[in-house]
């Protein structure tokens, strides 16, 4: 199996196209692009992933899973799904030569390119896939860590490459998963068409052990393609279908909510994937946090900027490096941080001080502390994170946001993306039509989880549940100032 | 609070200058916010928030509405500060098993706190009890008239205004006699137009059994460039959910529908069919499981919230469609539209959905089947054929989507919105833009999962709730194409 992995190393593809409409996030949950915030193993969780192909067409859609410091490729395969099919899978953790390892078990027939039975092996009666660390060790070094661990948490999208029909769409429906395998044969002949969309996700972080759970829809991208996202020349393993978005002109579109309006924006191809960070700028993310000591409250907030790595992957970019403040780990060791200004309001609008931990508190780490510094960041309000991690997730990037002063036990939050140097906001610079977009392209939710030791003697209650936090967005000039969108 | 304000009517609404295209928000901030779920049954609590994301002060009105119809059981307003969170509880109160609505701080209210059934903090207060005026007396619709109709429903928060000057200082600094009487401030000169940037979230929790089912509210965007306010009229007596803005050529919903966003525009007599708009749903989409080995049931809320525009008889401010019946008109507590069911399994096998059985007699706690008779309905899967309470929320609107033949633990469910016979219902179009299928609908999917062979010591409920995700379509039926 390693080796149909090993050309990670990613190609990225600007594919020309046929006129079509510009991306958008659909507010109805389906589209041709799923964005998933999260996936961990960590402190004993599984993420358990769903992807339902809601139309009556049969979709080849390519799964991309993402370690959460630089976001480079742990995982690429391939699904198939027939019509109205649902693949689901698991994330888990799996004894690799006896080291505790990230891995993917499929428990669904929907065929995959490489088949399953090629995959590492089988674990508790179904198929399993390790995690590879090679898009960040074996050559493709990044100067973040290289060692398995990196592989733990992440996050993943997947992308819609092309429908398939006649004899492809019979053999997706029967399961004939050998006639799928060589994907440039496929791509070569007469059974593909644009993707058009459909798809729906859903996600859920489940601690069998401790009864919670956390789940969630994926964020839906549509009108992301208007052509096949395949190619007849290169390895579908290293074609990133992630960073192919087109609207079949030469230029790219896209459609971004802003405040009241909606607004229309322009990319030119050398800067297409753009398009997609612009419909996840947040000038400012909100939400609720508790951290009650009587109902045993604690919350989370996981942040994922997964469109990150075009811009600030050092040697991977393919675009300019706003709206990000530095390349990984030029400025940061292990990292690319971008500050944030964190401002608690009480239940009375009351605004409370939130500050920094002292320094020598735990955790010891050299970066800052107001920062989302990774592609997956879990903000935590609670205790400060220790050995096993941030109390919610248990997860090992990240940073913390606690130290309410007076202390507060629950209140609004809003994290605000702020610059450095001469740039006071950061902002995502305007392309050939359109205003630029303040802040940073972040997706998220919020994890809470309440303890309560006293509903029934002897009888612990794990309550928890995942909730999307909420953006705003603002628009600017062509120097990052706030202006009144078009 | 003053009950006989409650008694109450619809209103036609101001005209306001040119505005752009109410839209749903993904960001999930809006000038309206639509909730779509409260209960109190089965020893549940929902607790809410509403959060001013903005630095401005608001005042938004609140509308707690039952589940037969949608009439209103509690309406007040909420005047929230720079950044202020407003929170709340529904629950029933122990003093008189009556639903309650608890305030947990101490944003200002218009009625004021004294005006509240229960002032104090006792028995869960401060809290106000939820009122049956709206579907009793002079006001009864034909459907039930007890207090219990109240157990359930949705709610809507709408912003009337944001407030500057001394209005602003009065939100900031709890000055909350300064709103006890909303009539003056309708016209004083610290009103500006609604800004939009609220948002909300819930949950319904069951302490005792340790679940959790939580959501975001629906955010509108778009929705008024003028304050909501009528001079000279109560303002408790506006129905700001029914009064969006209205250009001089109509009013403008955009709607994302098979791959594009496309502007919809209605005139100014059927403005609240751009709210119906935003809403419309061809087919609603998302997971089911019934799982004996997990214990595991699952159940979609299905809201309605522009239903009553349609549908509640004498009250409508629109045509019926895309509804097709009239509340009472397919039973004395209904208003049924039919959807079809498709389930299929996790191999997209297509899996039949079987109606029945019919039992003669009926039992005693029938559900309808494929249809959506409520303002409020809960589709349970799987579930038996008397169905006094469904089994993870205790609805008592509980519906039946078929028998799964053969039996199917868990699948993909499409309920396809609006069926009459082989056709289908729609929103005619307005002057632009095509016609919309399906009913205009909210949701959200209610899994729960019960594990007896956990750790010693560890209750193990797990729940999830998940907004149910949905197709739009355009129809033949309109007098322009599909774009």
């Amino acid at each position: 199996m390693s080796h149909l992995f090993r050309s990670l190393g990613a190609v990225l593809l600007a594919a020309a196209a046929l006129p079509a409409s510009a991306v958008y996030v659909n507010s109805r949950g389906t589209g041709q692009a799923l964005l998933f915030p999260y996936y961990t193993v960590n402190a004993g969780q599984q993420t358990i992933l769903s992807v339902v192909n809601t139309t009556p067409r049969t979709k080849l859609a390519e799964v991309s899973f993402r370690e959460a410091y630089n976001g480079r490729v742990v995982l690429r395969f391939d699904v198939v799904l027939a019509p109205h099919d649902t693949w689901t899978a698991t994330t888990f953790e799996h004894l690799d030569q006896n080291r505790p390892a990230a891995a993917v078990g499929v428990r669904d027939d929907s065929c995959t390119v490489p088949g399953v039975d090629v995959w590492t092996g089988t674990a508790f009666g179904a198929p399993y896939q390790l995690f590879l660390p090679y898009d960040y060790s074996d050559g493709n070094e990044d100067g973040g860590p290289t060692g398995p661990d990196r592989m733990r948490e992440g996050y993943f999208h997947i992308v819609e490459r092309a429908e398939l029909f006649g004899d492809l769409n019979t053999a997706a429906i029967q399961r004939q998963c050998g006639v799928f395998q060589d994907l440039r044969a496929i791509a070569a002949g007469p059974l593909t068409r644009p993707p058009s969309g459909g798809l729906r996700g859903s996600f859920a972080i489940v601690d069998v052990a401790e009864g919670t759970l956390f789940g969630g829809n994926a964020t839906a991208l549509e009108a992301f393609s208007s052509t096949q996202l395949l190619s007849t020349t290169i390895d579908p393993a290293a074609y990133d279908a992630f960073a192919s978005v087109n609207d079949g002109g030469s230029a790219v579109r896209a459609q971004v909510f802003v405040g009241g309006k909606l607004v229309d924006l322009v990319y030119p191809p050398h800067r297409a994937a753009n398009a997609v960070s612009a419909v996840l700028m947040a000038d400012a993310l909100s939400g609720d946090v508790s951290r009650e000591a009587g109902l045993g409250s604690n919350t989370e907030w996981v942040v994922t900027a997964p469109t990150k790595r075009f811009h600030a992957d050092a040697t991977r970019a393919v675009t300019q490096l706003a709206p990000f403040a530095s390349a990984f780990d030029t400025t940061d060791r292990d990292a690319s941080c971008s500050p944030f200004d964190a401002t608690l309001f009480d239940r009375q609008g009351r605004t409370i001080a939130v500050t920094p931990d002292p320094v020598g508190s735990p955790p010891v780490s050299t970066l800052p502390q107001f920062a989302f510094c990774h592609a997956t960041d879990v903000v935590s309000f609670g205790p400060a994170p220790g050995v096993d991690g941030t109390p919610v997730l248990g997860a090992r990037v990240g940073t913390h946001v606690g130290n309410p002063v007076p202390a507060t036990e629950t209140g609004l939050l809003t994290l605000t993306p702020v610059g450095g140097g001469n740039i006071p906001r950061p902002f995502l610079p305007a392309g050939s039509a359109g205003p630029g977009l303040r802040g940073l392209p972040l997706i998220g939710f919020e994890a809470l989880k309440y303890i309560n030791g006293n509903v029934t003697p002897g009888v612990l209650a794990n309550y928890t549940l995942g909730r999307p936090l909420n953006t705003t967005a603002n628009c600017t000039d062509t120097v990052g100032t706030a202006v009144v969108c078009p | 609070m003053r009950p006989r304000l409650l008694g109450l009517c619809l209103l036609a609404c101001a005209v306001a200058p040119a505005q752009a295209a109410m839209f749903i928000n993904p960001r999930g901030t809006g000038q309206v916010l639509l909730y779509p779920y409260y209960t109190v049954n089965a020893g549940q609590q929902t607790i809410f928030s509403l959060a001013n994301t903005t630095p401005r002060a608001k005042i938004v009105q609140v509308n707690f509405r039952e589940a037969y119809n949608g009439r209103l059981v509690l309406r007040f307003d909420v005047i929230l500060g720079a950044n202020d969170t407003w929170t709340g509880t529904v629950f029933e109160s122990p003093a008189d098993g009556i639903t309650h609505l608890g305030r947990r701080d101490d944003s200002c209210t218009s009625p004021t706190l004294d005006a509240w059934t229960n002032p104090g903090t006792a028995n869960g207060g401060p809290s106000q009890s939820f009122l049956p005026f709206d579907y009793t007396g002079n006001n009864e619709d034909g459907g039930p008239r007890a207090a219990t109709r109240m157990r359930e429903g949705y709610f809507e928060f709408v912003e009337r205004a944001e407030l500057v000057d001394d209005l602003a200082v009065a939100a900031n600094t709890r000055n909350c006699n300064r709103f006890a009487d909303l009539k003056p401030i309708a016209t004083h000169a610290s009103l500006r137009p609604p800004a939009g940037g609220l948002r909300g979230s819930f949950a319904v929790v069951d302490v005792a059994e340790g679940t959790i089912l939580a959501g975001n509210a629906t955010a509108i965007e778009g929705f008024s460039t003028t304050p909501h306010f009528v001079p000279n009229e109560n303002p408790i007596l506006f129905d700001a959910f029914a009064a969006p803005a209205v250009a001089a050529d109509g009013i403008r919903a955009r709607v994302p529908v098979d791959g594009k966003l496309v502007e919809f525009t209605y005139p100014a007599n059927r403005k609240v069919d751009a709210l119906s708009a935003l809403l419309m749903t061809d087919a609603l989409l998302g997971d089911v499981t019934h799982e004996a080995g997990l214990g595991s049931n699952s159940e979609w809320v299905i809201s309605a919230p522009t239903k009553r525009f349609h549908a509640d008889g004498d009250r409508a401010l629109t045509q019926l469609a895309p509804f097709a019946n009239l509340f009472g008109a397919s039973g004395p507590d209904r208003a049924c539209t039919a959807f079809a069911a498709t389930l299929h399994d996790r191999r997209g096998r297509s899996v039949a959905l079987l109606p029945g059985p019919f039992l003669d007699p009926p039992p005693p706690f029938e559900p309808p089947q494929f249809m959506l008779c409520h303002a409020v309905d809960v589709v349970a899967y799987d579930a038996p054929p008397s169905l006094e309470a469904t089994p993870v929320l205790g609805s008592a609107f509980g519906a039946r989507a078929g028998e799964a033949s053969p039996a199917t633990d868990a699948g993909s469910l499409e309920l396809t919105l609006g069926v009459i016979g082989d056709q289908r219902t729609f929103l005619p179009a307005g002057t632009d833009g095509p016609a919309l299928r399906g009913l205009p609908v909210i949701g959200f999917e209610a899994v729960k999962y019960v594990n007896g062979n956990l750790t010693p010591g560890v209750l193990a409920n797990y729940t999830l709730g998940r907004a149910l995700t949905s197709r739009a379509a355009c129809s033949s039926g309109g007098s322009a194409p599909c774009p």
